[in-house]
């Protein structure tokens, strides 16, 4: 249950899960440009051959992958059968009554879903291949610039740590309380749409009272701790970038290379 | 030697309860705590035993009095810190107490806050981890630990930033009777390594693990004594609202028929072996 929650983290030791989580971040934002920098489909086809190498390498379970992205390969299926039936130009490859197939339809299908896919995948790769706390102190870095903005990164960072720390709790307890309401005659199963929401209004409001209590209760069990803000904080979680990180920034400059060459 | 904490003169009442009321938590508490002192405080619900244990690091200032940790005086805002690094505490509920999301990086966060360099860290959090029996578990999951276990965890993290004094509040009243019995022996570990303790609960049982007890009834101390002293007499303890000891209460109820047995006792075994005279005599 708690897996289902905390992302899709799949531990691991592959080469990509060794990674430096900020390494990756950074890598991510740059292939991102490189999608939608590559308007061909020839360097489309390299940047995902290029995602399935780098799915191969992080040894994810193609079962595991797939139920993953399951949700965005609909989205990616609508928009080919939009693209296939809608534009037009070039040859009319397949007529029948009401439809008519063009060339150009074709293409332009092959390339925006093999664009949707890529993104998708390499994004739910980072994912797959950094624990939620890496992530988090991934961007930890990545923000730290903006502390020059009197942006209090620090503080971000914790507080998105401790939302990881009590999601688990936070999901137990609302399967607790649905259970208590069930007990009590709640039915959370039948009615349309707006019925449904209106049944967890007996679930939330307890929720959310607690919740404000294990705030209250956390904030005073850190200040017992000596909790102060960022001032004279030291930190114990290092990130290390490793001579991997530097495979990866080479693997950025070649994919810019062959991609200026196929543009 | 100059006591470890002094509670001199404390009254305190919550913010927002009506004034002219006098409707104090707290009212003219004074008590000494030696180091290495293990002392627990019971008193029933509402009995102001968390109130005060708040008060000893600062967490609640008195409104009258004063509390001073070591010298120091908790209404020094400037000394607050280190009270707090001198004066551990672990609160009742394991839950909301344990901030990150590994065992290690929870013992870490004491020693973040207090700016200990990154190099002694990883000594003082296996040393801490060591004292409370949870070597090796350093990358759990808190929430895949026992509520007993989550509790050795806030106390190997209040450890780690080596205090004097650890102030369990009601630290074992929501774990299962193996729980207890491990919090309980790590504190009396940790009393024999020389810290001083302080345990509140409303369990006289455990507090009879103390050298000394505390009893508060409504905002006021009604007792202290050494725990062989009181044991005897725990019976008194009822006119309070607390649990007295199974052995002692049966002593009282044998005599009160009429057996032949001593008039005190200082523990379990004493009352078998007083049980199994009687009964060979008669």
């Amino acid at each position: 249950m708690s897996q289902i929650v905390m992302g899709q983290y799949y531990p691991g030791d592959s080469l990509v899960h060794r990674m430096d989580p900020r390494a990756k971040w950074l890598f991510l934002m740059v292939f991102m440009i490189f999608v939608f920098w590559a308007n061909h489909l020839r360097s489309t086809a390299v940047l995902l051959f290029f995602t399935l190498v780098a799915a191969g390498m992080a040894r994810i379970p193609v079962s595991v992958f797939i139920r993953a992205i399951r949700p965005a390969l609909f989205i990616i299926l609508f928009t080919m059968i939009l693209h296939l039936l809608m534009t037009k130009g070039g040859e009319a490859l397949l007529r029948l009554p009401f439809i008519t197939i063009y060339q150009e339809g074709l293409r332009q299908a092959v390339f925006v879903s093999a664009r949707l896919f890529v993104l998708i995948s390499v994004a739910s790769l980072l994912t797959f291949t950094t624990s939620p706390i890496d992530l988090t102190d991934g961007i930890e870095w990545l923000l730290k610039p903006l502390q020059r903005f009197k942006i209090p990164v620090h503080e971000i960072a914790l507080m998105m740590s401790i939302a990881l720390r009590f999601i688990p709790l936070l999901w137990e307890e609302t399967e607790k309380i649905r259970k208590a309401q069930t007990a009590r005659g709640a039915d959370f199963d039948t009615g349309f749409f707006i019925k449904r929401l209106k049944s967890y209004i007996p679930v939330l409001i307890p929720l959310f009272l607690s919740a404000f209590r294990r705030a209250e209760e956390l904030a005073l069990a850190m200040e017992a701790r000596g909790y102060r803000g960022s001032e004279g904080r030291t930190k114990w979680r290092q990130l290390r970038f490793s001579s991997l990180d530097g495979w990866l920034l080479i693997v950025a400059v070649l994919l810019f290379f062959v991609l200026r060459f196929l543009e | 030697m100059e006591p470890m904490i002094q509670v001199v003169d404390v009254w305190f009442r919550y913010q927002g309860e009506n004034e002219s009321s006098g409707k104090w938590a707290l009212k003219k508490i004074n008590l000494t705590f030696r180091t290495g002192e293990y002392v627990s405080i019971i008193g029933a619900n509402g009995s102001g035993k968390s109130t005060l244990a708040r008060l000893l690091n600062g967490l609640l200032l008195p409104v009258r009095g004063e509390v001073k940790v070591g010298g120091l005086s908790t209404a020094n805002e400037s000394d607050l810190w280190e009270i707090r690094r001198r004066v551990g505490m672990v609160f009742q509920n394991p839950d909301n107490q344990i901030v990150a999301t590994t065992v290690e990086d929870d013992v870490a966060f004491g020693l973040e806050n207090l700016g200990v360099p990154r190099s002694e860290m990883k000594d003082r959090i296996e040393r801490a981890l060591a004292a409370v029996g949870l070597s090796g578990m350093n990358a759990r999951e808190p929430h895949h630990l026992s509520g007993g276990q989550k509790q050795r965890l806030a106390l190997a993290g209040v450890l780690a930033m080596s205090p004097d004094v650890i102030v369990l509040d009601e630290a074992t009243s929501m774990l299962d009777p193996q729980g207890k019995n491990d919090v309980s022996q790590v504190a009396a570990e940790l009393h024999r390594m020389g810290k001083t303790i302080i345990h509140i609960t409303h369990s006289a049982r455990e507090a009879f693990r103390a050298e000394r007890v505390i009893v508060m009834n409504q905002g006021e101390v009604k007792l202290d004594l050494p725990s062989e002293v009181l044991y005897p007499k725990a019976v008194m303890l009822k006119q309070w609202g607390l649990a007295v000891p199974p052995e002692i209460e049966l002593h009282q109820r044998l005599l009160g028929k009429g057996w032949p047995l001593s008039p005190t006792i200082s523990g379990k075994e004493e009352l078998v072996e007083e049980i199994w005279r009687s009964l060979s005599e008669i």
